[in-house]
């Protein structure tokens, strides 16, 4: 009787911080248990409906569904009162029976969300008002039963649903949640309504009663013993065995009726996400033509701009099979709606570029949303669009990060709120966070979070695992209070290895919007996102990808903002038009720029790891820059290609292939497999995959997020090795390409996607070569973006040639810009008040006006007569020294400005204060607090020369620019600034910080086993002095470090006075602010 | 580790007291156990937790004079006296200005170093001109909550963090690394850029020791003991007197304090001079929870203390006067009584009996309240799915109406047994007894490693003599007995 059993109420944890279990989890063991259905209704939003979706799809083709049956719904809280404990709220399940209660359902849940995306509520009267059509409703045993309410409104929702309204009767064992069946079973009789039964589930099984419980503290942010009203009793919310459903529901009168009811409702509802029809928005196609024919058009036109009036029967012939193969799979309307955002951006002068994917298709590249011809290098169209696969395509696009927001605005402008909406991103807990959250939830003070959090960060044992983190933290704290309590550290491991992958709530995708022709009420809700002007969907993009529904990204690219600052600055200052497509290719001194690794500032070529590859890899061509992009990047590292590459590349090792039927696949790239793309055609030419699977596999590396290796990617890795062995594929080769597909699974580019940004990167070195003050400006006008703080560029900058002139109240602007020094020929850079920390733009265009008029100022008085700026703001001008421009020292300054709105009063005398000089160090410290770098000496050596805290004899330390006249493998000793720490998951716990002293930049390499050795003085000195071994590869350095050196405590010179302990860190975080481009 | 093992003693000379002709007009006192606050001064201020100040200026005479008649050095004077008052690890620093001993208390504290502290001495004037900037802005805190309890005008707390939090950013943009870099600064200079207050403190701080306006100075009220003296027209020695006036006494005693629930006396002394001037102290006492208040009006249980004490004093006065020419017994000539003892209690017998205080049966409470050896209690109910966690102990009178609607779990208690056992008993598995299923239980889990262990069935198991218990059995399957049915 139990053996086909259907759930009804099932909460998955996309209810966030309510539902204890994983989609796949409840569906496995449901399938498990062998149930007829299972409804999937999480509060107030659709949130895990794709996901359950696609795992029962994913068990589907592993034959393992059992014919298991979902049903869509949701529980809608019918007040705003979701911070009462979970069983008092007031609530209603709508479950859609077919396409028009989905389409219901998901317009009175983007309704709850009217207000924002918490307190999602549907007031009774709005429900009563609204369209019920095609939909079922179910009464929880909780909330309004308990609290009396449901009486008064049984006979109005009998009425609304056309008796497809019913009561659900649980039975949990334990009196207090019992004893609610009597009093649901007598308004059943007096309403004359009928009931289901069902275990309201909210996790899988009963060892997920602790993860409910600590989801519940974490959701009222209070300890397990303060929010044990919010806690279950017992842990019987979950999916229970046939007999075990026997024994609980045999009590209950009336319970053959309820089974046979289920069983009824379950016939009825029937639909499923599949159905869901989904089209492209049409509105970009002129009368007279359909989607296809204007792409034609298009096409036509963008051929005759590219090639001319002829063009090669090549380039026709690959336009017209893709543009068959986009007619067959029905995709006109994606490329057209990409195209009139590109084309729309293009017009207001915004930079754009197409990249991934995109870039192997010709139409894209005639279409202008690609600067890449696929024919030139030979990408392939199948990679981006295929019959077989029949997915739709996904172009990303970039455009510049600082007019993104034109953009999306233009296409909720274009077609209309209810009809775009951004793609969700759901935030996990990860971490360190999942640590932090079990920590509160066991009552841990914040004094140890914050030391949690401080291990966690520590690159020692950072991607080390909860287990590590907490021993560490045991042993300090056990260490530290060895009479404290006693802290259950075993459970906050095992607790926050659990809570690991949780979802958190709900964020926005970095740029996918989701477009429709039809409101997107009939896909899915959407609800307005946290950031003012933006609404969302409820999916994330792995969802509506399942889904086969289409999405652009739009995304935001910094250097792209700073190479249309750098044309604007070319044409300004030296009079010349530059644009993307204008570029000279094969420019021999950029390459040779290139080749030396003068690549500060550059795109994608700036890294350390980057710039030690250059002068080996000495790229001369643009596809050596393909390759440069491409294989610096976990999935070759992994798969240990690079020494390889290099050794054929310098004729040291032939080119040679592990099989003949790989030489067409590897032969552009010397037998070595570098890109994506390489691997997938690997697998299909000597892995037995047809393409179908290998797309597959290609999808699954490419997903980002959380992965299960075992479940998403081991089996086809296996069906891999098993085929090349079958195929007699070396070993040797075997092992390599296995290797390559984990490495890819963390970050991989294909060579499309390299060729897309190898363009950009050319770009800026092209710049960076030609007009290196326009280009060093027009990158640190784009801020933040890159690799390297603005410091750091500009010590590049002074090292390249470039003079620097300080901030000035009479000569800068908001941004830096070039100034010609009387006497010069060159530009000189004058530094912009962007730079000053806190000061806000308004106030410096209050300055230039004022300037303006008065003509510039010569002191203090006549500068606070003209401007009356706040006093902040003038208190940030003196802090960054600015009045030094009129003789005025830091401190004087900054004493004058704190009085700035008692100026009257300032004109009686007031004693003097003798303020202390400046020292040489405290100077530079006060201009990196108050505008992140200094025009004076280099810090490192105002410290060598002046005031050394360390006992090694300050004699012994080599500067950068002498390391390359040392022979390698000699031991040297370096101190400097750091600049750059990185600890990158395919080094294996190689630790590589960059120092910088006034010389140029020193490259540091740790040990794993030295760097647990002084790791604390890694982490938190803002300088180091080290001695280690010298490594040389070509031009490139590396000193793998032996021993960090400790400064004399008692100097305190590097850190600052303990009573401003904040200051101390200052210099660290200003500086070390490497920005990771993703 | 504590304080007490990390302090270093030392007290200084207060000679150079003498040497300078200045006395201290300040003492800022720290003690971390409660001490009499006014063994230095009358005029005394609570300052915070363990802090208070002393106004010595008031008193200056009487000290000097202390001195001069002990012939005793001052230090020799005030070091044992704040031993004796405040314990070995007291801290104290004598000074002009209550802010500069608060300044340079808050230094001291920090350093953990204990003893008397003189700002006049060279050595601490000395080290008060290096305090550090969180010497200054700590104390501030608590100066703010006081400004902000006397609801000083012009006075905002939020304003005066702002200008604190601005003072602090000059601060580290300027580099300076204590106030007294920038003692150059007169507090003029300091009001105009950071206020009244920061102003003001600065004074208090560096310029001016005798500037104590606006210093939130409130006196710390001496409580008098409660008493009331009789002093007898004429000698009485009749019990059938006595009884009278005492209950005539004590009916006043009640009435100097309203009439507080919170407040019941406990223990009295009854001090009586004699004829003689010899004096007598007896105790009257009650116990708690029973009082002086509900001893009214009849005080049976002062009175009889009072007479059974009265009858062994004249058998004990007649046995040593027998051969002395006196009247008959040593008559009394006045008496004092004086409240020892106090407690703050919440009420506890009004709702035993009646719902109503009115209804109370006094007789009875009486006769019961003093025969127990402790309060009476009931229960209430608490936030726990353990059964016999979900009911915690209070007094009577705090208890209220358990709401189950919040704590919907503890609706099971209907089938909890009358007696419990102060822990579960592992008994054996009960096979084929009869067994009544009741509930499942999950509880603080997080107390334990397993979640799963915590999880417990609970029934009621029927012996062949129709005797019901109480049992659980957790997820290994071990039994255990929790309570009995009557």
């Amino acid at each position: 009787m139990f053996s086909n059993y259907n759930e009804w109420l099932c909460k998955t944890n996309f209810s966030f911080l309510q539902g204890a279990s994983h989609p796949r989890d409840l569906i496995e063991r449901a399938c498990r248990l062998g149930y007829q259905s299972l409804c999937i209704n999480d509060f107030d939003g659709a949130y895990g409906l794709a996901r359950c979706y696609r795992e029962l799809e994913y068990l589907k083709q592993q034959h393992r569904h059992n014919g298991l049956k979902l049903n869509y719904g949701a529980e809608i809280h019918l007040q705003r009162d979701h911070d009462l404990p979970l069983l008092l709220q007031d609530t209603l399940v709508l479950i859609a029976q077919n396409q028009q209660g989905y389409t219901n359902l998901n317009r009175l849940l983007s309704f709850a969300h009217r207000d924002g995306k918490d307190y999602a509520n549907l007031p009774l009267e709005k429900l009563l008002n609204s369209s019920v059509d095609g939909l079922i409703a179910i009464q929880p045993m909780r909330g309004s039963i308990r609290s009396n309410q449901g009486i008064d409104r049984h006979a109005e929702l009998k009425l609304l649903f056309d008796g497809r309204y019913f009561l659900a009767i649980s039975r949990h064992l334990h009196p207090a949640e019992d004893r609610w069946i009597k009093t649901t079973l007598q308004q059943a009789a007096d309403h004359g309504l009928e009931y289901v039964l069902s275990q309201d589930v909210f996790f899988h099984n009963r060892q997920q009663k602790c993860v409910s419980d600590l989801l519940q503290a974490i959701r009222c942010n209070r300890v397990f013993d303060q929010c044990r009203e919010h806690l279950f009793p017992n842990a019987e919310r979950c999916l229970h065995r046939a007999d075990e459903l026997q024994r609980l529901f045999s009590v209950i009168p009336g319970f053959k009726a309820a089974l046979d009811l289920s069983e009824v409702l379950n016939q009825s509802c029937q639909f499923n996400l599949d159905q869901l029809g989904y089209q492209y928005p049409k509105e970009m196609i002129p009368a007279g033509h359909d989607a296809q024919s204007y792409l034609r058009q298009l096409v036509a036109r963008g051929v005759r701009d590219k090639f001319g009036r002829q063009p090669s029967a090549k380039i026709l012939g690959q336009l017209e099979h893709e543009l068959s193969l986009i007619d067959r799979l029905n995709f006109a309307d994606y490329f057209l709606t990409v195209w009139d955002i590109v084309s729309w951006a293009r017009k207001q002068q915004i930079l754009c570029q197409g990249r991934g994917s995109a870039a192997n298709s010709s139409v894209c590249f005639v279409l202008g949303i690609t600067s890449v011809n696929p024919a030139q290098f030979e990408l392939l169209f199948e990679r981006f669009v295929s019959m077989e696969r029949g997915d739709p395509p996904d172009i990303d696009v970039d455009f510049e990060h600082e007019r993104r927001e034109e953009v999306i605005q233009y296409i909720y402008r274009r077609y209309g709120r209810e009809r775009a909406a951004m793609v969700a991103n759901v935030v996990t807990f990860r971490g360190k966070g999942a640590l932090r959250a079990v920590g509160k939830a066991l009552g841990a003070d914040e004094k140890l979070l914050r030391q949690m959090s401080k291990i966690a960060s520590s690159r020692y044992y950072r991607g080390t695992g909860t287990e590590n983190i907490v021993l560490a933290l045991k042993n300090d704290y056990e260490q530290q209070n060895p009479r404290a309590n006693k802290i259950s550290w075993q459970l906050w491991m095992r607790l926050s290895e659990k809570l690991h992958g949780f979802p958190r709530h709900l964020g926005i995708h970095s740029g996918g919007f989701m477009l429709s022709d039809k409101p997107l009420d009939r896909l899915l809700p959407q609800e307005p996102a946290t950031m003012q002007g933006r609404s969302v969907i409820q999916w994330s993009k792995e969802d509506i990808e399942a889904l086969g529904f289409f999405k652009i990204d739009v995304l935001s690219l910094g250097m792209l903002s700073a190479i249309r600052k750098c044309f604007d600055y070319v044409q300004h200052y030296y009079g010349q038009s530059l644009r993307l497509d204008s570029i000279p290719d094969d420019d021999k001194p950029t390459y040779a720029m290139i080749q030396k690794a003068d690549t500060i500032g550059a795109f994608q070529i700036e890294s350390r790891a980057q710039m030690s590859m250059l002068p080996r890899l000495k790229p001369a061509c643009f596809y050596d820059l393909v390759i440069e992009v491409a294989i610096i990047r976990p999935g070759p590292i992994q798969g240990k290609v690079i020494h390889p590459f290099l050794a054929r590349r310098e004729g040291l090792e032939p080119v040679t292939y592990p099989d003949e039927r790989l030489r067409p696949i590897l032969e552009r790239t010397l037998g070595i497999a570098i890109f994506q793309e390489q691997a997938m055609r690997i697998a299909i030419a000597v892995g037995n995959f047809s393409a179908g699977e290998a797309n597959e596999l290609r999808k699954k590396i490419g997903a980002w997020g959380i992965k299960d290796f075992n479940r998403d990617l081991n089996p086809l890795l296996q069906k891999l090795k098993q085929g090349m062995r079958q195929n007699d594929v070396k070993p040797e080769f075997a092992e390599q390409i296995l290797g390559q597909m984990e490495g890819f699974a963390e970050y991989g580019f294909p060579e499309s996607h390299a060729v897309s940004f190898s363009l950009i990167a050319y770009a800026s070195c092209y710049l960076k070569c030609h007009f290196p003050a326009a280009f060093y400006i027009s990158v640190l006008n784009s801020q933040p973006m890159g690799f390297y703080s603005p410091h750091a560029l500009l010590q590049a900058a002074r090292r390249e040639g470039i003079r620097l002139l300080p901030i000035s109240l009479n000569h800068s602007i908001w941004d830096h810009q070039l100034e010609q020094p009387p006497g010069q020929q060159s530009y000189a850079i004058r530094l912009g008040f962007r730079l000053v920390n806190g000061l806000a733009e308004s106030s410096v265009q209050k300055i230039i006006i004022q300037r303006e008029r008065a003509g510039g100022w010569s002191s203090f008085e006549q500068f606070t007569r003209d401007c009356e700026l706040p006093r902040d703001e003038l208190t940030l001008l003196s802090a960054s020294d600015l009045f030094g421009e009129f003789g005025d020292s830091r401190s004087a300054a900054l004493w004058q400005a704190e009085a700035a709105p008692y100026k009257p009063m300032l004109d009686s005398i007031e004693d003097g204060i003798d303020w202390r000089q400046e020292t040489k160090l405290d100077s530079i410290r006060k201009d990196f607090r108050a505008f992140k770098t200094s025009l004076k000496q280099h810090p490192a050596e105002v410290i060598r020369r002046e005031q050394w805290p360390y006992a090694v004899a300050v004699e012994k330390f080599t500067l950068s620019s002498r390391l390359a006249e040392l022979s390698a493998d000699t031991d040297v000793f370096v101190f400097g600034m750091v600049l750059v720490k990185q600890s990158p998951g395919t080094a294996k716990g190689m630790v590589f910080v960059t120092l910088e002293d006034e010389a140029g930049f020193i490259n540091l390499a740790f040990t794993p086993q030295v760097y647990a050795r002084f790791y604390r003085q890694v982490d938190q000195q803002p300088f180091l002095c080290v001695v280690g071994r010298l490594q040389r590869v070509n031009e490139s350095h590396s000193i793998l470090v032996k021993r960090v050196f400790d400064p004399d405590p008692n100097a305190n010179l590097l850190a600052l006075p303990k009573s401003r302990p904040r200051l101390a860190s200052a210099i660290s975080t200003e500086l070390i602010k490497p920005r990771a481009f993703h | 580790m504590g304080l007490t093992t990390e302090m270093q003693t030392r007290v200084i000379d207060l000679a150079e007291l003498s040497a300078q002709g200045e006395f201290p007009a300040y003492a800022a006192i720290y003690c971390p156990d409660s001490g009499n606050p006014f063994a230095l001064s009358p005029t005394v201020m609570r300052w915070g937790e363990g802090i208070f100040l002393s106004r010595l200026d008031t008193c200056r005479s009487f000290w000097l004079e202390q001195k001069k008649k002990l012939r005793c050095k001052l230090v020799e004077l005030f070091d044992p006296l704040l031993r004796h008052h405040y314990g070995t690890d007291y801290v104290a620093v004598f000074g002009q200005h209550p802010w500069q001993c608060l300044l340079y208390l808050d230094y001291r504290l920090r350093h953990r170093t204990q003893g008397l502290y003189l700002l006049q001495g060279r050595l601490d004037r000395n080290i008060y001109k290096t305090l550090d900037w969180e010497c200054w802005f700590n104390p501030q805190a608590l100066l703010a909550r006081h400004l902000q309890a006397l609801n000083i005008r012009g006075f905002r707390e939020d304003a005066f963090r702002a200008r604190q939090a601005q003072m602090r950013r000059f601060i580290e943009r300027i580099g300076v690394a204590n106030p007294h870099e920038m003692h150059a600064a007169d507090a003029n200079s300091i009001q105009r850029r950071f206020g009244k207050w920061l102003g003001m403190i600065w004074r208090w701080s560096f310029t001016d020791c005798s500037e104590l306006q606006s210093f939130p100075w409130v006196s710390l009220r001496q409580e008098p003991i409660p008493a009331v003296k009789r002093d007898l027209e004429y000698p009485v020695n009749q019990w059938s007197c006595i009884e009278v006036l005492l209950r005539e006494d004590l009916e006043r005693l009640c009435d100097q304090f309203k009439h507080d629930e919170t407040q019941h006396i406990n223990r009295m002394c009854w001090e009586i001079t004699l004829f003689n001037q010899q004096r007598v102290t007896v105790d009257l006492s009650f116990r708690h929870p029973y009082s002086l208040h509900r001893d009214r009006p009849g005080f049976d249980t002062a009175l009889y203390q009072a007479r059974y004490i009265y009858d062994a004093l004249m058998q004990q006065l007649q046995a040593r006067d027998s051969d002395l020419d006196l009247p008959e017994s040593m008559p009394f000539i006045c008496w004092r009584i004086e409240v020892r003892e106090r407690v703050m209690l919440a009420p506890l017998l009004w709702d035993l009996f009646a719902q109503q205080a009115d209804e109370i049966d006094y007789q009875r409470v009486k006769a019961l309240q003093n025969k127990l050896p402790l309060a009476f209690e009931c229960y209430h109910a608490d936030a726990c799915f353990f059964p016999e966690q979900s009911f915690s102990a209070v007094a009577v009178g705090d208890f209220q109406q358990a709401d189950f609607d919040h704590y919907p779990w503890s609706c099971g208690a209907s089938n909890k047994p009358l007696f419990y056992y102060q822990s579960a008993q592992p008994i054996e598995n009960p096979g084929r007894m009869q067994k009544f299923f009741l509930e499942r239980n999950a509880n603080q889990w997080w107390l334990g490693e397993d979640a799963l262990q915590s999880i417990r069935d609970y029934f009621i198991l029927k012996d062949r003599h129709g005797r019901s218990s109480w049992v659980y059995r957790t997820q290994d399957g071990a039994w255990f007995k929790q309570g009995e049915f009557c």
